[in-house]
């Protein structure tokens, strides 16, 4: 903490608004920073982590769910720490959230194949969704759609491992040690992982992708 | 937007791409869904924020009386001993017949190699 006078009205000085202001502020207000900061933070990811939960889950409500528990995990675990940490363990833990519901399914299915009926509910679809979008699509536009739905469904024939590396390292962004720590192994092991997985969608997808 | 200058091949630079694209056509639902959630775990942030205050300074206003008493008994430990340690001796110390006894010491002094 930068040393301030605690008692001296130091903000009576500046004017009420102004980059000094919000670093005075700042430090008045340590709590109330740091949640604006984690606010920034999870605005600046949440769109892309949904996006990734939804390709290794295939399930709307269940990519929701992992988002939004790897949110609350990390405010309460992890929001004191420093802001520059934050990204790899958000995804550590939403990797973490991945692999439980894909863990949950299996065993669903496994109890499921011993019952005599199918209990599994079917997803209620939005009633709206399912309105066809009648409206006309440039061809650049459909040839994006086609492309990236071919490429989730490359993804999700990749081993768990490899489909992460892929992921993070191209969709996030992240660099081989920050995917390290979310990926939890060796820098080593996200380079082996992620050259298999460039080298298996290429040979997937072909040439013509 | 995520730089894609790290990337090094034409493929990862495209797939990159398709993402960047594909989280920007998110439907209003789900970005809806999304900024519910963001709220909820700020709030929690802010809750568990509070807590560690409520939690942390007690106990750390109580640790530091407790290395404050520790120190001040031991270092209470380390004065020196009062020469008089029970109200017997220091009676004897102070009572009158005493300094009758050093005024007569040499007298007391015979007596005792007699």
């Amino acid at each position: 903490m930068p040393a301030l006078a605690p008692a001296f009205p130091w903000s009576a000085l500046l004017p009420s608004s102004g980059p000094d202001v919000e670093e005075i502020r700042s430090h008045e207000e340590p709590g109330l920073d740091r949640a604006r900061a984690l606010d920034r933070f999870l605005s600046s990811v949440e769109k892309r982590a949904f996006r990734i939960a939804r390709i290794a889950l295939k399930h709307d409500e269940d990519a929701l769910d992992a988002v939004q528990d790897a949110m609350l995990a990390l405010a309460r675990r992890y929001g004191a720490r420093p802001s520059e940490e934050w990204r790899p363990l958000f995804y550590r833990i939403l990797q973490n959230r991945i692999r439980d519901c894909q863990r949950r399914r299996m065993v669903r299915e496994r109890l499921l194949a011993w019952l005599p009926t199918n209990l599994d509910e079917p997803q209620q679809d939005d009633a709206l969704e399912s309105v066809p979008d009648l409206r006309p699509e440039p061809a650049d536009r459909l040839a994006a759609d086609e492309a990236m739905r071919l490429l989730e469904h490359a993804l999700t024939a990749l081993p768990r491992r490899q489909q992460q590396a892929f992921m993070l390292r191209v969709f996030e962004g992240l660099d081989t040690a920050q995917t390290a720590v979310a990926m939890g192994c060796t820098e080593g092991s996200v380079k082996t992982h992620y050259s298999r997985a460039v080298h298996a969608l290429r040979e997937q997808l072909g040439a013509a992708w | 937007m995520v730089s894609s200058s790290y990337l090094e091949t034409s493929f990862e630079r495209r797939a990159q791409a398709l993402f960047d694209r594909s989280v920007e056509q998110l439907d209003a639902r789900t970005r809806s869904r999304l900024t519910q959630a963001r709220s909820a775990a700020v709030e929690e942030a802010h809750k568990h924020a509070g807590l560690r205050r409520w939690v942390f300074r007690p106990a750390g206003a109580l640790a530091a009386a407790s290395l404050a008493a520790l120190a001040l008994v031991l270092w209470r430990a380390q004065e020196p001993q009062p020469l008089v340690t029970s109200a017997d001796e220091l009676e004897v110390v102070v009572g009158a017949e005493s300094f009758e006894m050093l005024e007569n010491v040499e007298f007391y002094a015979w007596l005792d190699q007699r």
